[in-house]
């Protein structure tokens, strides 16, 4: 039996209206909703314009000019970003920061999921624990790095090396080592921003609809399986928004790296943003301390848009 | 609702008038206000000595007022100063070193010529000659106030000394080398550095080059007209090495409170250091403790340039007067400062100032002693921090701690180094 199409029975013009209502507003109600919105959107447009795209237009200005901060600014047009070019110490620190957000970016999500797995998996002092684990976010970037410098110090030695030392191993100075330096700045400074992310993976793995647990379990998934299968996949979108803002956080990474080492032995542990503080407010030369800030907010337009693209991708597929 | 909202409205606007009103009774009481921009803490005994002097003042000239913004931490500081400086923004008062980055203040206009006021006050002549030698520009003006004068000296243990077999203190270079050797020998750490704030590696690198030719040679590489390549720079850079070689372990990550700590518990035998230190090294009633010796800077045995009597002395941080606000309240100020200074600093909070007390001299033995040292520097050795521009100074730095821990070559070193100063006067 053919139903008959209840549209049918309605004029043409009420059915373009029923049509674009609600989720397809027409090009007129379009229009005078976005107008209506405006006053909504504008404070956030001018703060957003006078905090961020200011500064960034501004810095571009000055970033053509070379000056020490007194006197006139002597225009040197694109000389500041030539110089980026050919200077090894902002090559050294770009190959850090590369280094730097890899790892930090691997290691802070994988440590924030199997945080936040392992306080899902108890039932006893979760809230203990929860807030234990997220400690290291509330204590200033200052006291963790001098925490660090402490535990690793040799003279008189501080834990690390007390502890190497019952195994045998001869105490070494680490943070003074080229080769470690920077491994160490890294680890130092996932291990403190690691508890935002558990914090947002619990809440999402906690989301996770219980029944379609339940059914994977019935279906016969074990726990890695469900985790995999079912947790992960379902937490997608967290865990993208997270990868964005560890991966820009990183670029920027700045207080672990000049509070413990000051970007040193030399210039093995110096990341991008330390070395434009250092140009700017140690050498003075605000010139090209602005050029590379441009480069810096540049480097990290470009690395989320390719993200944003490589996720747009994997929900293609 | 409209009531409500009327409300809010006059909240509102009571608020703002109220900031406005609030802001204009501020400026207006801040009148006599002087503030002062310190690079000093504010526990350091010249502050402390200035405070009080300023206080007196104040009870015998209403309105005056000395406020003090202490920022110690040098980098910050520095940071601000050129915040301040490039929104030209400065206070009355502000700490600066004399070295290239003021002398473009100097040269914008932006402080008063000290050495002028100095003769208006009547108190030239009674600084030490450090003390208005170390702040002059290198076309023989004066644009900073000095409120302390400092000589840096090897302090040590004695204990160390002696269980080493080391009967006598260093005279010369060799001397000191086959010392530390001995000491290194016994298991005590022969030199504890503070590398992190890097400057006792411009000491080290420097301490050759300056026995060899005086101050010529830093004076000619700042201009570029001598290379770090040169024999008397690789002199100095193969010295840094040699004696880096005796640093504690993890040196270039090692603060000055980590640095003195390992001499104090004499898990270190010898620390390099200025007599700014000087109440770390003293007892409870002032004296130098007597397990710790010092000595000056050795010299080379054969051909040195300049006197046992000359080594690293400086007057620390000055102060300058900005452009326009020397006041003839601040003028009298400063008149009853540099008056008071030099007993009040040293006898009452054991600095060792800039003018020469009036009084007697009532501070223990090792002050009288270092004020002796200080009075007998005719050339003192000047300090490549202050000297070279600061970009040069990052890039020095950075190659110390680079070349120590092995990570670049002497050639490398010099040629950095060089290329920064080359870079520097270029633009300049």
């Amino acid at each position: 039996m053919q139903r008959s199409n209840p549209v049918d029975s309605i004029p043409p013009r009420m059915v373009r209206r029923r049509r674009s209502w609600p989720g397809h507003p027409s090009r007129g109600n379009r229009a005078i909703s976005s107008v209506a919105a405006w006053p909504y959107y504008l404070p956030a447009v001018i703060i957003f314009t006078l905090i961020v795209v200011v500064p960034i237009i501004w810095s571009f200005g000055a970033s053509l000019f070379d000056w020490n901060g007194i006197g006139a600014m002597r225009f040197s047009g694109l000389a500041n970003f030539k110089l980026m070019l050919t200077d090894k110490v902002f090559r050294a620190a770009f190959l850090n920061t590369i280094f730097f957000t890899l790892l930090g970016t691997c290691v802070q999500m994988l440590m924030g999921l199997v945080m936040a797995l392992l306080v899902l998996c108890i039932d006893r002092f979760r809230t203990i624990i929860r807030t234990v684990y997220f400690i290291p976010c509330v204590i200033s970037s200052v006291a963790v790095s001098q925490i660090f410098a402490q535990m690793l110090a040799v003279n008189p030695p501080g834990v690390v090396p007390a502890v190497g030392s019952l195994f045998g191993l001869a105490p070494h100075a680490l943070l003074s080592d080229p080769h470690w330096a920077l491994v160490l700045v890294t680890l130092i400074d996932a291990y403190k921003f690691a508890g935002i992310y558990m914090v947002i993976y619990y809440a999402a793995l906690e989301s996770v609809d219980a029944e379609v647990l339940e059914a994977a379990l019935i279906d016969g998934c074990n726990w890695w399986q469900q985790l995999i299968y079912i947790r992960v996949p379902l937490i997608r979108a967290v865990l993208e928004v997270t990868l964005v803002m560890l991966v820009s956080g990183c670029l920027k990474g700045f207080d672990v790296s000049y509070v413990l080492t000051g970007g040193g032995p030399g210039s093995s542990s110096e990341l991008v943003s330390t070395y434009l503080y250092k140009t700017i407010f140690i050498s003075g030369n605000f010139g090209y301390g602005s050029a590379i800030s441009i480069f810096l907010a540049v480097e990290c337009l470009v690395t989320l848009l390719i993200l944003r693209r490589l996720f747009g991708r994997g929900d293609k597929a | 609702m409209k009531l409500s909202f009327a409300k809010r409205a006059c909240t509102c606007a009571v608020a703002v008038l109220s900031l406005f009103g609030f802001g204009g009774c501020g400026s207006s009481q801040r009148s006599g206000t002087i503030t002062w921009l310190s690079a000093r803490s504010a526990s350091e005994g010249s502050i402390k000595a200035i405070k009080q002097i300023a206080d007196e003042y104040a009870k015998s000239h209403q309105g005056f007022k000395l406020e003090f913004q202490n920022i110690s931490d040098r980098p910050s500081y520095n940071q601000k100063l050129k915040v301040l400086a490039s929104s030209n923004r400065l206070p009355e008062l502000w700490d600066a070193d004399p070295d290239p980055y003021f002398a473009k203040l100097v040269k914008d206009g932006r402080a008063e010529d000290i050495g002028k006021l100095y003769k208006d006050i009547g108190v030239t002549n009674r600084f030490y000659h450090i003390s208005t030698k170390y702040p002059t520009m290198a076309d023989g003006s004066l644009h900073l106030m000095t409120f302390n004068a400092n000589a840096e000296y090897f302090w040590y243990n004695k204990d160390a000394f002696r269980k080493a077999g080391i009967a006598e203190e260093p005279k010369t270079f060799d001397e000191l080398l086959t010392d530390l050797q001995k000491l290194k020998d016994t298991g005590v750490i022969p030199i504890a550095l503070d590398g992190k704030d890097q400057w006792p590696f411009y000491r080290f690198l420097g301490m050759i080059p300056y026995r060899e030719t005086g101050n010529e040679f830093l004076a000619k590489l700042k201009v570029g007209k001598e290379s770090m390549a040169s024999p008397t720079g690789q002199a100095g850079i193969a010295f840094l090495q040699k004696m880096s070689a005796y640093f504690q372990p993890g040196f270039t990550n090692s603060d000055a409170t980590a640095t003195l700590n390992l001499f104090k518990s004499k898990r270190a035998a010898i620390t390099y250091d200025g007599t700014w230190n000087l109440p770390s090294y003293v007892d409870d009633s002032g004296n130098l403790k007597s397990d710790i010796g010092y000595f000056r800077l050795p010299m080379l045995g054969k051909g040195d340039k300049t006197a046992p009597t000359d080594f690293f002395a400086n007057s620390g941080i000055g102060t300058a007067v900005s452009k326009g606000k020397l006041t003839p309240q601040l003028k009298d100020f400063l008149k009853y400062l540099f008056d008071k200074y030099g007993d009040v600093a040293l006898n009452d909070y054991r600095v060792i100032p800039s003018v020469k007390p009036k009084g007697s001299v009532k501070t223990p033995r090792i002050y009288q002693d270092v004020l002796s040292d200080i009075a007998k520097v005719n050339d003192y050795a000047q300090v490549w921090d202050v000297q070279l521009d600061a970009n040069t100074v990052s890039v020095l730095g950075r190659q110390c701690q680079s070349l120590l821990v092995d990570n670049t070559s002497t050639d490398e070193f010099a040629a950095n180094v060089d290329k920064a100063i080359a870079q520097y006067n270029k633009a300049k």
